[in-house]
């Protein structure tokens, strides 16, 4: 035994340092801030239901900065502070791919994890991308769908594949979103123009499949455009979202096209020449709303719930949530309410996140140094339901200097992403 | 076990004097780097402040303050570290080649020994493997003493603390060293050990067959890695991601013992059967 002692004492010492390193930085993690929702005014109950996930940054910390962080009324929890196997799980997933991938876990397999890509309702889920060819090595061709139905009870898959009609035409494709409607998956898709040196153009298209035959059956350009020659005006082309849950019974879903035109300076951008196309799911209808003059220019398009689009605006130091009924065609109602105390570099519409859901519209001061403001407003009666700051669970504890940055806001299991 | 143990001892009591000698450097060049880079910032500062004018705000503005970033960025810090990587690379050959050497070859002796032959091979990868780790716990300690002695010689308004976590999140070498938590530790040493393992393998191979057993030794080398990165090579060809991570870690793990098993199961073959001595 004598002959070991410097065997032994170096696995010793190995030991000792190796496992008083780890034990004080498990412990040091205690040295992560805790968030909580605080309640300014109003209904409790409100903030129970909502998730804030945002950017934690601070100058003077190198070791927290740059973690995301979850916030809720009961405390935060840093992406630093999970334990290694649900960071290997990845948990900042959404939580409806979180639900899919458990229940349908085989279905759910090698398939992305935008959950824009599916839809579901009671008897099916349904996953629709687009696949392409690299040419020469840098340019997409031959776009085709890739698309797989579950039928649940049966657990039964069906694949189909279709190429993607006139693919020559465009530089690239992306599926925007997927609905189950009248017997027939219907995929609507963002597909960009080449216009061989112009601007580019974009198209947004819904492909219809039917199940039986396993074929397109329908192929209407929605809504089309170019980007604007202007510098600093971009052209925004899409399909609005209700932000429902990704059970498909939505209708209606609409589109819209505008210019934005930004301010290099004051960083603000401004809408302009704003269209809108409504589309019934079940009709396969589209119609090319008339928007009254002024929901033309400065307005914000939100999203759609059922026949209301809402609309949001900035006026002074208001934000301005307008409700359009589609089937009126009129303005049904204008609430105004205060913004939430902002302090910092950002002001105006890019830092806020908004999210309108069951008549109710959340607003969350996004970028912030060390305020960050809640607000909840009842769009039906026009008041504010109920308003909150984030702050630090232990006063006494405060940091320095640091920044949250909100890039989502969840409530109740439905995410709305800071664009 | 006991003659295992009493190899492991061996092998590792032969190592000593060099690897006392590369603590001893790594040890001194560290804290006299510290030591200097201190006192050439405070040099630098006081010849700025009190000969070029400047106040003490703007030459911390131009020049910013004394903090741990400049000790590991230096060769002071560096050049220890390297000449042990080197060192522990260099020993991984020579721990057997210094066998066949001279002509009383020592590695009949070992052979003879009244045990496994295995043993030898297990013991020789166990003390590399312990001077490996030795090292980087010889580092973890000098980091807060260094930390310390940052501290007692640059005054205060010139100088940011960092704490040992934060030195090494900053760091790249370091925070490969030092894994986040204990489980990664644990999976990123394992599979270097691994690599010990296949690498002792390939040279047994070319022990037991001298010029052919080169290209074997190679052979195997790109063998063990296709068995461990089978996963990746698979969703390589078939352009399909298909394993959920948890899945894949699991698989992982499998494959990295799957390796070392097969490693100890051919060395021990060559050792019996096919080594030369």
């Amino acid at each position: 035994m004598k002959r070991y002692w410097k065997l032994i004492s170096t696995v010793i010492i190995i030991v000792l340092v190796v496992g008083a390193f780890y034990i004080q930085s498990s412990m040091a993690t205690n040295k992560y801030p805790e968030f909580v929702l605080e309640k300014k005014s109003g209904d409790a109950k409100i903030a129970q239901q909502l998730t804030l996930k945002g950017d934690y940054s601070s100058g003077y910390d190198i070791v927290l900065g740059g973690n995301s962080v979850d916030i809720t009324t009961d405390g935060s929890t840093f992406s630093g502070e999970r334990s290694f196997f649900e960071r290997i799980k990845g948990i900042n997933r959404d939580p409806e791919i979180n639900r899919l991938q458990q229940d349908y876990r085989n279905f759910m397999r090698g398939k992305g994890e935008d959950p824009v890509l599916f839809t579901e309702n009671k008897s099916i889920l349904a996953y629709a991308n687009i696949k392409s060819e690299f040419h020469d090595g840098y340019q997409r061709t031959d776009f085709s769908f890739d698309m797989q139905v579950l039928e649940k009870e049966k657990n039964d898959k069906t694949s189909v594949t279709a190429a993607v009609p006139k693919s020559e035409l465009y530089n690239f494709i992306y599926v925007e979103a997927v609905y189950i409607a009248g017997g027939e998956v219907k995929v609507v898709t963002n597909n960009r123009v080449d216009n061989n040196g112009e601007p580019e153009g974009a198209e947004m298209h819904l492909y219809s499949f039917d199940l039986d035959t396993k074929k397109i059956v329908g192929n209407q350009t929605i809504i089309a455009g170019s980007e604007p020659q202007v510098s600093n005006q971009w052209l925004d082309i899409r399909v609005l979202s209700g932000y429902e849950d990704l059970v498909s019974n939505n209708e209606n879903i609409a589109f819209v096209k505008n210019v934005v035109a930004e301010d290099m300076e004051s960083n603000q951008s401004q809408t302009m020449e704003q269209h809108l196309v409504v589309y019934n799911l079940e009709t396969n209808q589209k119609e090319k709303l008339d928007l009254p003059e002024e929901l033309q220019q400065g307005y914000n398009v939100d999203s759609i719930h059922g026949t209301t689009i809402y609309f949001s605006k900035i006026v002074d130091d208001q934000l301005e949530i307008t409700s359009y009924d589609i089937e009126s065609k009129q303005i049904e109602k204008k609430q105004t309410f205060a913004l939430p105390k902002t302090k910092g570099t950002m002001e105006g519409e890019n830092n806020l996140l908004i999210n309108i859901k069951d008549d109710k519209a959340y607003i969350v001061s996004s970028y912030q140094e060390k305020m960050n403001a809640i607000t909840v407003a009842d769009l039906n009666s026009g008041e504010i339901v109920y308003e909150g700051t984030i702050g630090m669970k232990d006063k006494s504890n405060d940091r320095e200097d640091y920044q949250l940055y909100i890039h989502e806001l969840v409530v109740d299991g439905e995410s709305r992403y800071n664009d | 076990m006991k003659r295992f143990l009493k190899l492991v001892n061996f092998e590792w009591n032969r190592f000593l004097k060099i690897y006392i000698a590369l603590i001893a450097i790594t040890i001194l060049s560290q804290i006299i780097g510290v030591i200097v880079l201190s006192k050439s910032y405070l040099h630098m500062a006081s010849r700025m402040i009190n000969e070029q004018g400047f106040t003490e705000a703007s030459f911390l503005e131009s020049y910013g303050e004394m903090s741990f970033r400049n000790i590991t960025g230096s060769l002071w810090f560096l050049g220890p570290i390297a000449l042990c990587i080197a060192g522990l690379i260099f020993y991984a050959f020579f721990i057997w080649y210094r066998d066949w050497l001279g002509k009383n070859t020592f590695i009949y002796r070992l052979l003879m020994i009244p045990t496994a032959r295995i043993n030898v091979y297990l013991a020789k990868a166990t003390s590399l493997f312990l001077m490996v780790l030795g090292l980087i716990s010889l580092q973890l300690i000098l980091l807060p003493i260094e930390s310390e002695i940052l501290q007692l010689m640059i005054p205060n308004g010139f100088r940011t603390d960092m704490s040992i976590t934060e030195i090494i999140v900053s760091f790249n070498y370091l925070s490969i060293l030092y894994p986040n938590t204990v489980i990664d530790f644990i999976l990123y040493y394992g599979t270097g050990f691994m690599a010990v393992l296949v690498l002792f393998t390939a040279i047994l191979f070319e022990r037991s067959y001298r010029l052919k057993g080169i290209l074997f030794g190679a052979i195997y080398i790109v063998l063990a890695i296709c068995v461990f990165l089978l996963p990746f090579l698979i969703e390589l060809l078939l352009g399909v991601v298909f394993l959920y991570p948890i899945e894949l870690l699991i698989l992982e793990i499998v494959l990295g013992l799957v390796v070392i098993a097969m490693s100890i199961w051919v060395s021990h073959y060559l050792l019996r059967k096919k080594i030369r001595v």
